[in-house]
């Protein structure tokens, strides 16, 4: 469902999401996040997160839920969401976040 | 009026798929495009997820979905008989603050009404009657 990529050189957590990010997918998609974001706990080697929606075609408010946590984890700016389809930039932007996600 | 579709399950997330299903394929049949299919899917989940989380407190409940065909579009009517709960009183949560001051929760809820044209909530005895119109497009 999510393939995380970590990048020593720029401090950067990639994640690729994979399908239908409704709400039973997104909470487990949440406890996988959650996981992988312990694992930077109490250091300073995460800096910046990039959610790729390049494979999700459909997103629930559970979803952007985990995009709020995600982005309030890392300094102010460095979250961004990328390869969004149409219809899942229109719920972004519907619910005021495509801005202050960065979502492209 | 006669429902073109009648579901009545167990108020758990495991039932959305079916549910979702079922009212994508009447909106489909209605003649809704892939799109608005689409945006009637989210808001139906979105209603069905909060019966499901909130409606009764963690006691096992029931949610009754039907689907009718009206005049210009097409009526989702969604029933629970869990604690009563007006979605369109709700305060919308503030879409312009800053991302420090955003709260995770009220998006689902502020959805439906977004996507949705016409919300009317009313309690008929214990019941929660949640009526989502939406309007096919010319």
């Amino acid at each position: 469902m999510i393939e995380f990529n970590f990048d020593e050189a720029t401090q950067t957590l990639l994640c690729r999401f994979d399908g239908r990010m409704d709400t039973v997918n997104a909470d487990l998609a949440t406890q996988q996040v959650n996981t992988k974001l312990s694992e930077f706990q109490g250091t300073t080697a995460l800096s910046r997160i990039v959610f790729d929606l390049g494979a999700v075609d459909y997103v629930a408010s559970s979803f952007l839920r985990l995009c709020i946590f995600a982005a309030k984890g890392v300094p102010k700016g460095n979250f961004s969401i990328t390869n969004t389809a149409p219809q899942v930039l229109k719920v972004f932007t519907i619910t005021g976040l495509a801005s202050i996600l960065r979502v492209t | 009026m006669q429902a073109i579709a009648h579901l009545k399950l167990r108020a758990d997330l495991e039932n959305l798929e079916r549910t979702r299903t079922l009212v994508s394929e009447c909106a489909s049949a209605q003649h809704f495009g892939a799109a608005r299919v689409s945006e009637i899917e989210l808001a139906l989940e979105e209603a069905f997820a909060n019966i499901c989380n909130y409606a009764y407190a963690g006691q096992p409940g029931e949610i009754e979905v039907n689907c009718f065909a009206e005049d210009g579009g097409m009526v989702i009517e969604l029933t629970d008989s869990g604690i009563s709960f007006d979605i369109t009183i709700v305060d919308d949560p503030d879409i312009t603050a800053d991302l420090s001051e955003r709260e995770p929760g009220g998006l689902g809820i502020f959805l439906i009404r977004k996507l949705i044209d016409e919300v009317v909530y009313r309690r008929e005895g214990d019941k929660n009657i949640l009526r989502l119109f939406v309007v096919r497009e010319s």
